[in-house]
């Protein structure tokens, strides 16, 4: 038994899980983990499962044959392995921007998150254009190493936003939970 | 994960509606550093102070960073020098005040409290030279702040010591007249002193206390103001009862912010976190009222009629929301209404909507009193001293606290202004009805007996 990764993107409709989780189940496998996303009308899921490496061939093609139909794309491939537990664990971080929508604003804000080696573990933008309002709102959860320099982060961060029209704010993560849960 | 609505709504009562934590108190007592010897007493204080709050200020900007929650003040509150400087002379005590603003400057913190003490029952010999120390202490210092107590429940009210502090008042008023009586704003009369209040000017570490402690202040009037006009937003109609409900989930949330980084404070520091003061204290900031919150809930005014009633929901849904989100609540936690300190307040009074005698009937059911109140500058002190009486009356018998921080302003009359700057605010200066009718009550002197516990009608 070994670990694979199936992920599942497409059109939104009811019965996909099930579609799925039933050729799993057919073909012996373990639903280990699970999460699935819905973004306007398109549905994303990743599913851990555990099986035999014999029987993924017949996996694919049979889950392939199903969803095509549904008009939806199935990808697997062999799990990675467990990331070691760094020494020192991070700090969570929440960073938020506000601004006109523009090109370009989730990869320099993103840049800026990789360059002080921090890990974006949430990432939520919603647009207005529903509401009226032309402003676009990122949140990215983040880990922030602790070695790293928080001033240094949120000045780069100022910069970067300020140079395109952006307002930010970064803060611990602990605060948004004090304030908003029991 | 956060949802956006979580998200948002913190960032916007940081960024817009003035979210803060209003103090951070570091409790020292001094009570170790008794002698009877001037010098070296002064020397154990000062040391005492720079080595325990050295790192205060820099501890306290660095979480405010991180937690994105300013902590706009940092503050020291010390054992009463009354109690701690008994030995001394008057002399004495304005030398160990001097003492107490070079290491406020030293540690750049910008209020040290607890230049005071505790006569309920009568005044001793440190309390006397404290007491008459303090017109020239206040005016000869900036960053002293004195309470004296005058008045418990379980101990009635002192009148002669109220007969005293309306001189002691109208002395510091002289004093500091270049500057609108500026001493006054710096000197509160208390009846049922809290022992742990973070807030100034009647902050002061009790007997009981330990050797230090880290007590939090919170604020927020705005947000409370913003979250109702919120609520009405969605519903004009609400009543009475569904917004008292919004500014109880309101005050929790103000709260938590307080008492997470107040841990994290004391934490780092090494100290004891003590409480959390979930006060709503206004500011003379645009957006940061308590008065605007009375607007909003439907009063033309603060001070109008309505206002009492609205002040006791306030107050109540206040503690209410704020018990539930620390796990120690102390000092005098409920809404403040200090005229000169509320752009609002000051409004209100200033149109003639508020008066002396409607503040005294709201502090019967708010948490501090008649706070930064301008009053002309020839009202005398036998007036003075009947208007602290009655006030401490409201005290003794609600078994509440309350105090009076009033500002006899030398040389001004009502309806002129008066200018304190920073936090202290400004504002006109109110009427005092029939002044100089109270001299023979006053000249009296004695105690008010205790009240009966029971029989409560």
């Amino acid at each position: 038994m070994k670990k694979f990764v199936v992920s599942v993107l497409g059109k939104d409709q009811p019965g996909i899980v099930a579609s799925v989780a039933n050729i799993l189940y057919a073909h012996d496998c373990n639903i280990e983990d699970v999460t699935q996303t819905i973004l306007q009308s398109e549905f994303a899921a990743i599913l851990l499962v555990n099986c035999s490496e014999s029987c993924v061939p017949g996996l694919a093609k049979e889950l392939q044959q199903e969803l095509d139909s549904l008009g939806l794309s199935v990808f697997i491939r062999p799990a990675t392995a467990a990331a070691a537990i760094p020494s020192a664990p991070p700090e969570p971080l929440v960073v938020t921007t506000s601004g006109p929508d523009c090109s370009g604003q989730v990869a320099r804000v993103a840049a800026v998150i990789r360059d002080f080696n921090a890990n974006i573990t949430e990432l939520k933008a919603v647009s207005r254009k529903e509401s009226g309002s032309s402003e676009f709102i990122m949140i990215f959860e983040i880990a922030f190493p602790l070695s790293a320099d928080f001033i240094a982060f949120r000045n780069r961060l100022r910069d970067v936003c300020s140079g395109i029209g952006l307002r930010y704010s970064v803060q611990h993560r602990d605060i948004f939970e004090a304030i908003n849960r029991v | 994960m956060f949802t956006e609505r979580e998200v948002l709504s913190t960032i916007e009562m940081v960024k817009n509606e003035h979210l803060d934590v209003r103090t951070v108190t570091l409790g020292i007592s001094l009570f170790d550093c008794v002698s009877d010897d001037l010098h070296r007493f002064e020397d154990k204080i000062y040391h005492r102070i720079i080595s325990l709050a050295a790192n205060l200020v820099d501890v306290c900007d660095g979480f405010g960073e991180k937690y994105g929650i300013p902590i706009v003040n940092k503050r020291i509150a010390i054992s009463p020098i009354g109690v701690v400087g008994a030995p001394f002379s008057s002399e004495g005590m304005v030398s160990i005040a001097k003492t107490l603003d070079r290491a406020a400057k030293e540690v750049n913190i910008d209020f040290i409290g607890g230049f005071g003490c505790l006569v309920q029952k009568g005044m001793a010999r440190g309390d006397i030279a404290l007491i008459e120390a303090i017109p020239e202490a206040l005016t000869v210092t900036e960053r002293i702040c004195a309470s004296v107590n005058v008045a418990t429940t379980r101990a009635g009210i002192n009148m002669d010591a109220v007969a005293k502090m309306g001189r002691i008042i109208k002395e510091a008023a002289a004093m500091t007249a270049d500057s609108d009586g500026l001493a006054c704003a710096k000197l509160c009369v208390f009846a049922n002193i809290p022992e742990d209040v973070p807030f100034m000017a009647g902050a002061y570490l009790g007997v009981g206390e330990p050797s230090s402690v880290i007590n939090v202040g919170v604020s927020g009037p705005g947000v409370v103001k913003k979250a109702i006009d919120r609520a009405l937003a969605g519903n004009a109609e609400l009543s009475i009862g569904q917004i008292s409900e919004v500014i109880k989930q309101t005050a929790y949330k103000v709260t938590r912010a307080g008492q997470l980084i107040g841990q994290k404070v004391a934490d780092r520091l090494g100290v004891q976190f003590g409480i959390v003061d979930l006060s709503l204290a206004p500011t003379p900031n645009v957006g940061d009222s308590v008065g605007e919150i009375f607007q909003s809930i439907g009063l033309r005014n603060i001070g109008v009629p309505g206002s009492t009633a609205i002040l006791a929901m306030l107050n109540d849904a206040v503690k209410k929301g704020g018990a539930f989100a620390s796990s120690r609540v102390g000092g005098l936690s409920g809404a403040f209404i200090p005229v000169t300190e509320d752009l609002n307040i000051a409004e209100a009074a200033s149109c003639g909507d508020l008066c002396l005698e409607k503040l005294e009937a709201m502090t019967a059911v708010c948490s501090v009193g008649l706070d930064m109140v301008a009053i002309p500058g020839d009202t005398p002190a036998e007036t003075l001293s009947a208007i602290i009486a009655d006030e401490m009356a409201i005290g003794m018998i609600n078994k509440k606290t309350t105090a009076t921080r009033l500002i006899p302003v030398p040389g001004k009359k009502a309806g002129e202004f008066a200018r304190f700057g920073g936090l202290l605010g400004e504002a006109k200066i109110m009427p005092v009805r029939s002044p100089g009718a109270s001299d023979v009550f006053i000249h009296r002197g004695g105690f008010i007996p205790a009240p009966l516990q029971s029989l409560i009608n």
